[in-house]
């Protein structure tokens, strides 16, 4: 047996190599050193690890989500999308900001037509603000915060006015949709400010109310972009 | 309440789509080099999450598998290797997993001798120098090339190939006749 055949013989690996083999490996060095290599490779080729713990990849995925779409996830999901299609107006409001040189351009404003959904405990239905920010570039852990005047609540925060959450903004569109409880009828404007690695941009966005009978009152309305 | 963005949830999903084939072999890599079960998996949801911002990235990756592995290892060395090396965090440096090699001989008597034989490999393993551990962790026991290897070490093929050599022939004393008897009797 050569060292050619003699190789092929030990990558067939048999259990029982046959005595020819055995000889020539008793013989010579460099197959000898091949089959110990070989013999190390295979050990190695096969070593156990274990397996991660149930859930892992669930886990590992729900936990690198930002806490923000999490949060969205778990706990509003539900509501949210009864709220979006059970609104009473939608008020498309698309605002253009680039953080931080901020651009502004004239929105694009559209008002979509709805119905109005029957008033609960005295106050009208929600209503689906929905603002489009434009960034140039995505911004990761954005902080938005909102205010409310004092005529409009948030659907489901009490009579809590200023809400701050952080947020990972993409580049290009991005949508918020705030479900608004209207307390009275007058015109108003939410207060939003997006704060990103020490830049900051405020602006309003003006609601047009539904009138007291439900019917939309399809108004133009202007956004205001206000660089701070 | 508020659903912001809702962009995001598409997002999400593909970069759940990207990452999930992989999460085992990630898992499997990082325990490879912590030899902890617990700092794997902590590890893996710490490199997702520095992931997750970058998921256009992601998306343009044309062999994602070695790709996270090469992110897997910048992050283990960052949070794991550096630190033990620290002169203040005297953390222990790495030693092998002993003890999952002790469940599986008592699970496996039928393969004894070949798991007391890479448990042995795996102390030897863990005794190496880092850089040739590293090369041989991917090669020998993932079976990547040497080229992807070269490419998750950010070093030469060439030097793959050296330090191939010299870690394996230092393993090789580990299964030298009577060392298993010796280590068995322990």
């Amino acid at each position: 047996m050569n060292c050619c055949q003699a190789r092929h013989e030990l990558e067939l690996m048999q259990r029982e190599n046959n005595r020819a083999l055995l000889k020539h490996l008793h013989r010579c060095g460099e197959c000898r050193e091949y089959a110990e290599e070989l013999r190390l490779v295979n050990l190695l080729r096969t070593m156990p690890a274990p397996e991660p713990s149930a859930q892992f990849e669930a886990r590992v995925l729900e936990a690198a989500l930002p806490t923000s779409c999490k949060k969205s996830r778990n706990q509003d999901r539900t509501r949210v999308r009864t709220w979006q299609f059970a609104t009473a107006a939608s008020l498309l409001l698309a605002v253009f900001a680039a953080l931080p040189h901020w651009q502004s351009s004239a929105p694009a404003m559209d008002i979509a037509s709805g119905e109005a959904v029957a008033a609960d405990s005295g106050m009208q239905a929600p209503l689906a603000v929905n603002v489009s920010v434009d960034t140039a570039r995505a911004m990761e852990g954005a902080m938005i915060s909102v205010s409310l005047p004092e005529g409009l609540a948030l659907d489901g925060y009490g009579d809590q006015r200023e809400l701050r959450w952080r947020a990972n903004l993409d580049a290009g569109a991005n949508r918020l949709t705030l479900p608004v409880r209207v307390r009275n009828e007058r015109r108003t404007e939410i207060l939003i400010r997006i704060e990103h690695q020490g830049a900051h941009k405020e602006f309003y966005v003006p609601v047009d109310l539904p009138s007291a009978a439900g019917r939309l009152e399809n108004r133009r309305a202007v956004s205001e972009l206000q660089a701070i | 309440m508020i659903e912001f963005f809702r962009g995001r949830a598409a997002r999400e999903d593909r970069f759940t789509a990207l990452v999930r084939p992989h999460l085992r072999l990630m898992h499997r890599m990082a325990y490879r080099w912590t030899q902890d079960q617990r700092d794997a998996e902590d590890l893996v949801q710490d490199v997702l999450t520095h992931l997750f911002p970058r998921s256009g990235e992601l998306e343009a990756v044309e062999k994602l598998g070695p790709w996270l592995i090469k992110v897997l290892y910048r992050r283990y060395v960052d949070l794991f290797r550096r630190r033990a090396n620290s002169p203040i965090d005297e953390s222990a440096p790495c030693i092998s997993d002993d003890a999952y090699f002790q469940e599986q001989l008592q699970d496996d008597r039928n393969r004894f001798h070949q798991l007391e034989l890479q448990r042995l490999l795996n102390r030897a393993l863990m005794e190496l120098d880092e850089s040739w551990r590293d090369v041989v962790l991917l090669h020998d026991v993932e079976g990547y090339t040497a080229l992807e290897v070269a490419e998750i070490l950010d070093i030469s093929v060439g030097t793959v190939k050296s330090r191939l050599h010299r870690a394996r022939k230092k393993l090789k004393s580990v299964l030298e006749p009577g060392t298993v008897k010796a280590v068995a009797t322990c």
